[in-house]
């Protein structure tokens, strides 16, 4: 039986690079129609609650605009959604952010605590990317290492060689 | 009733469309039926429609005959439907998604959830009485009629029994979505019953 469910809401899914978590800095940019015209509409703040569900998949963005504290939540998948962009990460203990809403002031808006915190995280993504690169070479360099090896080596052999790596684990 | 599709609440879930609305839809899936007999009259178009798969094992006799005559696979309930003349629809094959058209309003009609014996508030809407202050009437109906006179509780009074599981119609609900290659029908809204019930979906 194929869940038909899951088969429309995965269709309605746009494809979205953009890798965000609760805590992170981020910008979206919504298309809002005033009338006849269009106009793109960009609202930053932090995630602070996150639901994934296949297209019903939405963020929460807290802002503060002018000392009273906004939440608006979006749609991922909608086509109003021009753009999304994580301009800070940051780093958070729980799931959903509601503490936010009790803090006053500069409190309120340093959420990732100190301001050493937001240094390391604005230095954070530029190794994040490297690493990437590199990890994503070393794959590619893996599997014609693993091309080559099975040629010459019978098939029952790498099996075992999976076994027993799980064994090992298991009883760590 | 001028058209008719028989299908399958599967569940609901929420679709968005190009220009970003966002509505709660139900999926239907449409399966399971066999045209037996297209009776043609003057004004209007009679056919017979069986549907719904239920073990063998547990179709009558008499019933199995009639599927059999035609070399069919035999399904669980035969039901007759006055249609409108133009429709295409042939004997020996199932009821054809292709009757609805997308956006075009249409009512359900199946059996609600059975709720079991209830009380009046959940059954008939009344209101309850104060929790507290030496109150001691919290979900009780109250009084059901006069005294000597009439000196009878009236036929009809609402009191509490079983609630649901009996015929329901939604009305004037949109289609948002056919999808002919999975044999999906997309309602806008719920309807009623659960998961699993056979509905008709009905254009009068």
């Amino acid at each position: 039986m194929t869940n038909y469910i899951e088969v429309l809401e995965k269709e309605q899914e746009k494809k979205i690079e953009v890798e965000m978590h609760v805590g992170d800095t981020v910008a979206i940019s919504q298309i809002i129609a005033e009338g006849d015209k269009q106009r793109v509409q960009k609202y930053e703040g932090t995630v602070t609650k996150m639901s994934n569900n296949h297209s019903k998949k939405t963020v929460t963005i807290r802002k503060i605009i002018d000392s009273i504290g906004v939440e608006k939540t979006f749609l991922i998948h909608s086509p109003l959604i021009k753009k999304i962009k994580v301009l800070k990460k940051g780093k958070v203990r729980r799931a959903r952010l509601f503490y936010l809403r009790d803090r006053v002031g500069l409190k309120a808006r340093r959420i990732k605590g100190s301001n050493r915190q937001i240094k390391d995280v604005s230095e954070e993504p530029k190794k994040e990317v490297t690493q990437e690169v590199k990890s994503e070479e070393k794959q590619e360099v893996a599997p014609v290492a693993k091309v080559e090896a099975p040629v010459a080596q019978p098939a029952v052999e790498a099996p075992k060689a999976e076994n027993t790596p799980k064994k090992t684990e298991t009883k760590a | 009733m001028k058209k008719v599709i028989i299908g399958k609440k599967i569940g609901m879930t929420q679709l968005i469309d190009k220009e970003g609305n966002v509505d709660a839809a139900t999926v239907l899936k449409v399966e399971d039926s066999v045209v037996l007999q297209v009776i043609e009259n003057e004004d209007d178009k009679r056919i017979v429609v069986g549907y719904g798969k239920v073990k063998e094992k547990k179709i009558t006799k008499p019933k199995k005959g009639v599927f059999a005559a035609r070399k069919l696979t035999p399904l669980a309930f035969i039901k007759e439907y006055v249609l409108d003349k133009g429709l295409d629809i042939k004997e020996n094959e199932p009821l054809p998604l292709t009757v609805f058209e997308e956006k075009e309003i249409v009512d359900v009609r199946g059996t609600s959830k059975g709720k079991g014996f209830s009380g009046t508030i959940k059954r008939w809407n009344f209101k309850r009485g104060p929790m507290a202050h030496g109150s001691k009437s919290h979900r009780i109906p109250g009084s059901i009629g006069g005294g000597t006179d009439p000196g009878k509780v009236f036929k009809g009074q609402k009191m509490a029994g079983h609630h649901g599981d009996k015929g329901a119609t939604i009305k004037n609900l949109k289609v948002l979505k056919i999808d002919e290659a999975r044999g999906l029908l997309v309602l806008k809204g719920a309807i009623p019953g659960k998961k699993g019930n056979i509905v008709e979906v009905i254009k009068k």
